[in-house]
């Protein structure tokens, strides 16, 4: 970010001419000082606000646009899990069998590590989310031939 | 402004809004790679129970319908030495799907070709079997030419009996819904869940989505191309998403040509069209399967058929044909 508060006034100590005339001199480069300081600090709310305002346009801007912002991986493994609203999680149940052997066996709801599984408690749930959220090149699912 | 479900508060905030309840299950069935995905306001229907319920589903069709299990609902059918014989509904179901799958492609879409798949090489399962390598395949595959209907039009010989719960067809017809099941149990598991805020069903690649909340947060689906990495992506807000491909199930024959699992009824070997992927966008799971496999069957001059609803194809040369067409407004292509 460019600098915005200016450089004080030259010295001015040295300069100062005596008696009265020298303190009412100093008088008022003390308050010229004072409204330098008070315009940098305008001038540095300024810009802090202007960048704030730009990144608050871009983020609606991007959201306006539809872009799912909900992100992660494809998971593979079985698993299930339930995220509830007192913070609980994992319901867990057995896994289907193959079209090929029919085999069963039990799934855990830890054990894929997709975007919406894995949690422990209702907190978890949220921070892995939002970490999802803040990624955008992971699809939520994928459509192929099988 | 999008609202953002997980959202939570630390314990204790007062006014903080109950947070949405999600449920999601990756399960193997039906030889490949499931998903269900289920959320619900706090203060709605529980979302474990949908999962679970369409979970059921998906394993009740697939031990009734699968091939690859003797005792199937299925291959009984197929053994039976009666012409008439009454089946579970479920397996009906199936199979009025695929009937009218057969209709709608005039005979393309075959569920008579299972004994052509079996010679071809599929008669046991490959789900862990490597495929063989597309690029070589290619190279040695016969001439490309649109796959047809059979000659003899044996798929009009069955009917099926809705009131009786019967099919019937000439003893020896033997049966396969594996073009159309997955759309079809896809659509079925959707009707469990309506009642969601959002929602989505993956059978292998052929997937279902929706709820209000979709339409807010959209899923984002990629359209995983036939040589690795995706060619596309979709930001899918409802209805349904299907590809149909040759390159996942391909292998080589003991004689050396290389065969697939999509077959050309009227020559009875895999349909090598010039096409290796085709995705389709449909407000169905079962359309989207149906016009997927339909148009990879016809070749690279039916990919205009994609156009009314949207969709894309690859062909041999790695060119993809893209159709983005969204009059319903449920999904678009993302950047």
């Amino acid at each position: 970010m460019h600098r915005v508060t200016p450089d004080p006034p030259a010295p001015e100590r040295d300069a100062a001419p005596p008696g009265d005339a020298g303190e009412r001199a100093r008088l008022a480069r003390a308050l010229q000082r004072r409204r330098f300081r008070r315009r940098a600090a305008i001038a540095t709310a300024g810009s802090t606000a202007a960048t704030f305002l730009v990144v608050l346009v871009l983020l609606g801007a991007r959201v306006a646009s539809g872009d799912d912002p909900r992100l992660g991986t494809v998971a593979s493994g079985a698993a299930t899990s339930t995220t509830t609203s007192d913070g609980s999680d994992a319901t867990s149940g057995a896994t289907t069998g193959s079209e090929d052997d029919g085999d069963a066996s039990s799934a855990t709801a830890d054990g894929d590590g997709s975007w919406d599984d894995g949690t422990s408690s209702g907190d978890a749930g949220s921070a892995a989310a939002s970490a999802g959220d803040a990624a955008s090149s992971s699809p939520d699912l994928t459509t192929r031939s099988s | 402004m999008t609202a953002v479900p997980s959202l939570r508060f630390p314990a204790g905030t007062r006014d903080a809004p109950a947070p949405p309840l999600r449920a999601a299950s990756t399960f193997r069935a039906l030889g490949t790679a499931c998903r269900v995905v289920v959320e619900s306001p706090s203060s709605g229907p529980d979302p474990g129970a949908a999962v679970a319920a369409v979970r059921d589903l998906v394993a009740e069709a697939q031990r009734r319908l699968t091939r690859f299990a003797p005792d199937s609902d299925l291959m009984l059918l197929n053994r039976a030495r009666e012409e008439t014989v009454v089946v579970h509904p479920l397996v009906l179901d199936a199979l009025g799907a695929a009937q009218a799958a057969t209709a709608r492609t005039e005979g393309l879409l075959d569920p008579t070709v299972l004994p052509a798949l079996v010679a071809e090489g599929y008669a046991e399962s490959r789900r862990d079997a490597r495929p063989a390598g597309l690029l070589a395949a290619l190279r040695d595959a016969p001439t490309r030419r649109p796959a047809a209907p059979a000659h003899d039009g044996r798929w009009r010989s069955v009917r099926l009996g809705r009131r009786e719960r019967t099919v019937t067809r000439p003893v020896g017809v033997q049966l396969d819904v594996g073009a159309t099941a997955k759309g079809w149990l896809a659509d079925r598991a959707a009707a469990l869940l309506h009642p969601f805020a959002r929602w989505a069903v993956d059978l292998g690649g052929d997937l279902r989505v929706g709820g209000p909340g979709a339409r807010t947060r959209p899923f984002a689906v990629d359209v995983a191309g036939p040589l690795g990495g995706p060619v596309g992506r979709v930001l899918l807000s409802g209805g349904a998403i299907a590809t149909s491909g040759i390159d996942r199930r391909i292998w080589r024959r003991p004689d050396g040509r290389p065969a697939h699992h999509l077959i050309d009824p009227s020559s009875g070997r895999s349909a090598w069209t010039g096409l290796l992927t085709v995705t389709a966008l449909a407000p169905t799971a079962e359309e989207a399967e149906i016009l997927a496999g339909a148009t990879l069957l016809r070749g690279p001059a039916a990919v205009d058929a994609l156009a009314p609803r949207g969709g894309l194809a690859v062909d041999e040369h790695g060119v993809v044909l893209r159709h983005a067409t969204d009059r319903a407004g449920a999904w678009r292509w993302s950047a």
